[in-house]
């Protein structure tokens, strides 16, 4: 048992294919994991999905011209993603209505593109659905390399994507810009996505970004937790769906999505805190008496404090319900 | 000169003109309570001073030195609602986010920074809950953490954008005092509420704020009904000097 078992996880690693696969399928699921951290914690899963769309007139390009398909993807991934941020500073709009009206200006760029020629139908499928199977050394490399440098980058700005994360508005108050985070977390999304569409394809692979990030967000309060939880997450994912792909001779990038689904329902369920479950326990343990209002604790060092300005000449009148304040609020 | 100097500074916002020759001055140890209605420009003001919007005319200094970028030397606690409570990470971590630039690119925060923030929680009462996520939070407690980031910097002018508003009377309290300390440090504070009677009670100067400066006097000497008329559009009535201590004679 054990070792039938075993043999079900070797046997696909003794196929090079399979070996390429696993390499691309886990570096992509590690890598989306830690950029789809922020993805999910800054709301930007639509902006994933432009991306993702937006990548597809750049490869239909590519593959008119003859040009590398990855290449294409790549730019106009980053022309999506510089446009959505440039537009998305005027104020008027709200960001997700720009994305609505520049991904889809992109993937008809990409349709028109695609139907000036005859002869279309494979590469696009497995474009759009994914072509794991049949890559090449140069393609492991190249998402090696780039899944690296992509992982990389994101720590060295980490701690000031966060300060744009938690507000904004401060953030440029002490010196950042918060333009320029924003685009390079957009360029480091569509750099993710494009080394992400031989394992999933175009159309899933806003699951690889998004499904190991939310699971993680259930499992963990910590930043550091949850960059590492989603990675191990999508690179797991990834790994198990092959396998079964191998084994039941199924489309891989479906399997691939649906282990993650899976995951993140347990996730969903049974996380300890914020999980389905984790809520019935803790609202179980709390509500005997009844919801207590949250309350601060008496902080340390405050009664020191207060004494020492206890005896101002209007203390009596301090918290007198406002009369000025009641009109003044609308 | 350590304070904070506002001279007839315009802000256009869009067609609008949001300020008008605002002229403001804070000097170091002074606290001002910036009073007026919505959408009179306190947050515009504010920002403003932070280098967040340009001027049309006028200028403004910190600390002497004219603000051509943002950053140093000024603190700023913005309204709670700004700031992104979900997000996983500790009070601690919270607090140092304001330091992000002074630790700079590509750096890890030093033992100077995690002191700097140590020190900051310490003195909003917040120590104990360093390592606690920011999400369990109550209101009070958000309050506190933004202050801290704020002083985490050590700024020696702070802007705090409406800091009593929804809090709970300990924390208001709490707020106050340590405002009171700062300023008794020599900081410049300039604090933007609607709660009148705190700034009364805490301030030394209330400036009415109405698109321009109505008036910019300590709380004893705003009596004249035609003052507060022209900033809140209402007639300021017995009640409204009542709680700022004054008792009108009848």
């Amino acid at each position: 048992m054990v070792l039938a078992l075993l043999e079900w996880w070797t046997e696909p690693w003794s196929e090079l294919f399979m070996r390429r696969a696993f390499i691309v399928g886990g570096v992509a699921g590690l890598v989306c994991g830690v950029v789809g951290t922020f993805v999910v914690l800054r709301g930007m899963a639509f902006i994933g999905d432009a991306v993702a769309h937006s990548v597809f007139p750049g490869v239909a390009a590519a593959y008119v011209l003859g040009a590398n398909l990855a290449l294409g993807g790549a730019v106009a991934g980053i022309a999506t993603a510089v446009t959505v941020s440039v537009m998305s500073q005027n104020r008027r709009l709200k960001e997700d209505t720009v994305i609505g009206v520049c991904f889809a200006a992109a993937f008809a760029a990409g349709i028109v593109l695609v139907s000036t020629q005859s002869n279309y139908t494979g590469d696009l499928a497995s474009f759009l659905f994914g072509q794991i199977l049949g890559i090449s050394d140069a393609d492991v490399w190249t998402v090696v390399v780039v899944g690296t440098l992509v992982v990389v980058a994101l720590l060295a700005i980490r701690k000031e994507l966060v300060a744009v994360a938690l507000d904004r508005e401060t953030a440029r108050a002490v010196g950042l810009s918060p333009f320029r985070l924003d685009l390079a977390l957009y360029l480091l999304v569509t750099l993710a996505i494009v080394i992400s569409l031989q394992a999933v394809g175009n159309i899933l692979v806003l699951a690889l970004l998004v499904t190991p990030a939310a699971s993680a967000r259930m499992l963990t309060d910590r930043l550091s937790s949850m960059m590492v939880l989603a990675a191990a997450i999508g690179a797991g994912g990834s790994i198990v769906g092959l396998t079964l792909s191998f084994h039941h001779d199924l489309a891989s990038g479906g399997l691939i999505v649906l282990v993650l689904t899976a995951v993140f329902l347990c996730c969903w369920v049974f996380g300890p805190r914020h999980g389905l479950v984790g809520l019935a326990r803790s609202r179980r343990s709390t509500s005997p008496p009844q919801d207590p209002p949250p309350s601060d604790p008496p902080p340390s060092g405050a009664s020191t404090n207060r004494s020492a300005t206890t005896d101002g000449p209007m203390r009596g009148v301090h918290h007198a319900p406002s009369p000025v304040a009641a009109p003044a609020a609308d | 000169m350590s304070g904070l100097a506002v001279t007839g500074v315009d802000v256009r916002l869009g067609d609008r003109l949001v300020l008008e020759g605002v002229d403001l001055d804070v000097a170091g140890g002074a606290m001002v309570a910036l009073l007026g209605p919505n959408g009179a420009g306190k947050t515009t003001l504010l920002r403003a001073v932070l280098g967040l919007l340009p001027i049309e005319r006028g200028q403004i200094t910190v600390a002497g030195a004219s603000r051509r970028h943002p950053g140093a030397g000024v603190g700023y606690v913005p309204q709670r609602h700004e700031f992104a409570w979900d997000f996983p990470i500790s009070v601690a971590d919270a607090a140092l986010s304001g330091r992000v630039q002074h630790i700079g690119w590509f750096r890890r925060a030093k033992a100077a920074d995690r002191t700097a923030v140590d020190v900051a929680l310490e003195r909003v009462g917040m120590a104990d809950l360093a390592r606690r996520p920011i999400g369990e939070l109550s209101g009070g407690q958000r309050q506190r953490v933004l202050l801290a980031r704020a002083l985490a910097l050590d700024p020696q002018v702070l802007l705090l954008d409406e800091p009593l508003t929804g809090v709970d009377v300990p924390t208001a309290e709490l707020v106050t005092d340590l405002l009171l300390q700062l300023r008794s440090e020599g900081r410049a504070i300039v604090m933007a509420t609607h709660d009148l009677s705190a700034a009364a009670s805490a301030c030394d100067r209330l400036v009415l704020l109405h698109r321009r400066v109505v008036a910019d006097a300590p709380p004893s000497e705003l009596r004249d009904p035609a003052i507060w008329l022209e900033a809140f559009g209402v007639p300021s009535s017995d009640q409204l000097l009542a709680t700022l201590g004054m008792g009108v004679p009848r």
